[in-house]
């Protein structure tokens, strides 16, 4: 067949045969790494503020541990003095409180707000 | 169950959620790179290297993204755009889109193209402009609309391109059927 004779229609679905898928996929090795290393580090910038404020928690509960320690033994008395039904309340208050959080978590997670 | 592209550039824009985008990154790195390869003249170093500079501005440009275009489209604009600017700088070795000169063939040349049928060779004898003009509508399946879009010029300064691509084709390629 001459190229004269190649219909236009027939030209471009054999151009697209030929063309389409023509080039081999190009595997990731670290590309997609190498792109997020490079981003704005804003989420780096969060986790380390983080990071941060834990350390700091941290250092503070241990300046305070002595003044807890004192309290604490208040407290353990508290408890003992405490009947059974203001322990379930407080349990149930406590399980509350963390059910709270895993759901606003699971919230934030999964982009539903 | 993987997110759509929708839903995965809503999160990185409304979130900055980099584990979106790098999701992103994943399902068209080899889409772009090979974009790239081709801007670059096949220079694998300097294509993954604009590659890279793509998704970071794509990245930065995310939120202006509409989301009724292609999102692959969009990154072969951002690409060409860039490559444009490298080319400019004498940064990349690189094509003059408003040329519309045919590149000359050896006879002999023209002849082993059309005796093999190989296709990519006869692509390498046409000027680049046809070249990514052609690969955009025939290999990368776009639209003339969207093809002139990515490659910054009018839907018929394209269409003159990919007619002058094909005769040249249609030539190199005489007894391909």
């Amino acid at each position: 067949m001459t190229r004269d004779k190649i219909p236009e229609q027939d030209f471009d679905a054999l151009l697209a045969k030929r063309l389409r898928n023509s080039s081999p996929y190009i595997e990731d090795a670290g590309f997609t790494a190498h792109v997020l290393q490079k981003l704005p580090q804003r989420d780096q910038r969060r986790s380390r503020i983080r990071r941060l404020g834990v350390l700091g928690g941290g250092a503070a509960l241990c300046a305070a541990m002595p003044f807890a320690f004192s309290a604490g033994m208040d407290v353990v008395r508290w408890t003992y003095e405490l009947d059974l039904q203001h322990l379930i309340q407080l349990g149930l208050v406590t399980f509350g409180v963390a059910l709270g959080a895993a759901l606003v978590w699971l919230v934030r997670e999964l982009d539903w707000i | 169950m993987s997110l759509s592209d929708q839903d995965l550039i809503a999160r990185a824009v409304k979130q900055r959620d980099q584990r979106a985008f790098a999701q992103l990154v994943l399902r068209y790195q080899s889409q772009v790179r090979t974009w790239c390869r081709r801007l670059c003249n096949g220079d694998v170093h300097t294509a993954d290297d604009l590659a890279q500079e793509v998704f970071i501005k794509a990245y930065g440009a995310l939120a202006t993204f509409q989301q009724q275009a292609k999102f692959s489209v969009w990154l072969y604009r951002i690409a060409f755009n860039t490559a444009a600017g490298k080319w400019r700088k004498k940064q990349l070795d690189w094509c003059d889109l408003d040329a519309a000169a045919d590149v000359g063939t050896e006879i002999c040349e023209a002849t082993a193209i059309a005796q093999t049928g190989d296709i990519e060779s006869a692509m390498q004898q046409l000027s680049e402009p046809q070249q990514i003009a052609i690969r955009l509508c025939f290999e990368e399946d776009l639209s003339h609309e969207e093809a002139a879009g990515v490659m910054g010029i009018p839907l018929g300064t394209l269409k003159t391109h990919i007619a002058r691509g094909k005769a040249r084709l249609k030539s190199l390629l005489s007894d391909w059927s």
